[in-house]
């Protein structure tokens, strides 16, 4: 099986003085990374609703029965003494989730927005610098005195 | 009684260099020769030494080390060697001259690297037309396999890449990039700027390293070259710039130094030379166009077919430009 075999080229001569310097080159690519799925769809939060909506649905059954009203009205004072979350706690607290799962979606939608920025701003300002140390640096090479070889 | 057969006796240092292109135009010399007359090759090793190698082998007529001649007066003219041969030299170095004066002495000597040539010593020419004399040029052959346009090559997931053949020396690291790879990401930053160097492709796109894969054979470079938008050979090889030819070959237009064996190539209308990096970054754009690059790569393919691309032609050529006599 052949080699490569690509000749081994000579050492790099240095540059010559005024020779531009090359571009420098990025440590990350300033690429847009995939977006990520909001918070508020997420499965967790998901089924937080899922399991309050469960518990809502069950306590909105009216209870015709007087000794069933009792006896309800008794186990929300036996969690309370055994230090159960109350309804109204968690009501809260699935409340806050919300919230915060809404700013950070608002959050990440701002970060998107910001990385697709930075990626034009490095892909079209980049390009462009470039473009115009190449053309000054032709314009320069054009008006130098030509080498004299006398 | 039958006249004995025609000898070339060639002088090689560089033949065992697997990576060099001097011995690749050597061997591909000594091989068209073979056809027409007797090959003696000779080659830094013990004097009376005999080194099969393939369809050749290896004569010693001395040494003073690994890889140098013997010491003036001390070369030994091989048993095989006979007659008045037709003598070729790799480089044209005070040494080989030496040696090849004292294995054949008073033979003219023909030479296939080693410019400004010493008197007596006419320099063969592999590349470019010389003021309007094509006919001086040895159009040696440079064989491809097409097949390695078929698919491209497994490490990339793409084509279509910028191709640049690293003029650094040695193993140096892939980033930061030689710089005119530099120049091109940074300039065409929607580009993937693949630079082959150090047995490795490494990929660039949007001034960021983004992998490196290597390059281990000859068939991995061709299926480089063939899926290529355009090479841009930053140091092309000094005798017939052969990766140039092969990308041409695979209709890959290139971009090659404006001082170089590969600008003939370019100039003959398969690609663009430039001189410095603004000049090389405006050949890329030029050639980025469509219309442009079919235009050279059509023009390129042909060039290179024609002129490297024919065995038959190239060994009819040797003969010529050797004086050796023609097959019977």
């Amino acid at each position: 099986m052949a080699t490569m075999a690509r000749e081994p080229v000579p050492a790099m001569k240095p540059g010559a003085p005024g020779d531009e310097p090359p571009p420098a080159m990025f440590d990350r690519p300033t690429d847009v990374t995939d977006p990520l799925p909001p918070v508020r769809g997420s499965e967790h939060v998901a089924s937080l609703h899922a399991a309050w909506g469960r518990m809502a649905a069950s306590e909105a059954v009216p209870e015709t029965s007087a000794w069933r009203r009792v006896g309800r009205k008794a186990r929300s004072l036996a969690d309370r003494g055994l230090g159960r979350p109350d309804r109204e706690v968690m009501a809260n607290l699935i409340r806050a989730v919300d919230a915060v799962a809404a700013r950070c979606d608002e959050l990440l939608e701002r970060l998107t927005s910001q990385q697709v920025s930075i990626d034009d701003m490095a892909t079209i300002y980049g390009e462009e610098l470039t473009r115009m140390r190449a053309e000054l640096a032709r314009v320069a090479s054009r008006a130098r005195p030509p080498a004299d070889d006398g | 009684m039958m006249d004995e057969p025609r000898q070339t006796l060639i002088c090689s240092r560089s033949w065992t260099s697997a990576d060099s292109e001097l011995a690749f135009v050597t061997r591909s010399l000594a091989g068209a020769a073979s056809r027409h007359s007797e090959v003696v090759v000779v080659v830094p090793s013990p004097a009376g030494s005999i080194t099969p190698d393939g369809a050749f082998d290896l004569a010693g007529a001395g040494w003073s080390g690994p890889g140098e001649w013997p010491a003036a007066g001390h070369a030994v003219r091989p048993a095989q060697l006979r007659g008045a041969p037709t003598v070729i030299v790799d480089e044209a170095d005070a040494a080989t001259l030496r040696l090849a004066k004292e294995l054949a002495p008073g033979r003219a000597v023909a030479a296939v690297a080693g410019r400004p040539a010493a008197p007596g010593v006419r320099p063969l020419r592999f590349s470019g037309a010389p003021e309007g004399k094509p006919a001086e040029v040895i159009g040696v052959h440079i064989p491809v396999n097409p097949l390695a346009a078929q698919h491209r090559f497994n490490g990339l997931g793409f084509t279509g890449y910028l191709l640049v053949l690293s003029d650094r020396a040695g193993a140096p690291e892939p980033r930061p990039p030689t710089e005119m790879a530099a120049w091109l990401t940074a300039r065409f930053p929607a580009a993937d700027v693949v630079v082959i160097e150090n047995g490795s492709a490494a990929v660039w796109r949007g001034r960021a390293l983004r992998g490196e894969v290597n390059v281990d054979t000859r068939t991995d470079l061709w299926r480089l070259l063939a899926h290529a938008k355009m090479t841009i050979d930053l140091a092309p090889g000094e005798i017939v710039a052969r990766e140039c030819v092969e990308s041409l070959r695979f209709g890959t237009p290139i971009v090659v130094p404006s001082v170089s064996a590969a600008c003939p190539h370019a100039d003959a209308g398969g690609g663009m030379s430039y001189r410095g990096f603004s000049d090389l970054l405006r050949a890329v754009e030029t050639l980025g166009d469509d219309e442009m690059r079919a235009g050279a790569a059509r023009r390129g393919r042909i060039y290179a077919d024609a002129r490297y691309g024919d065995p038959v032609a190239f060994v009819d050529q040797v003969a010529r430009q050797l004086g050796l006599a023609p097959a019977l």
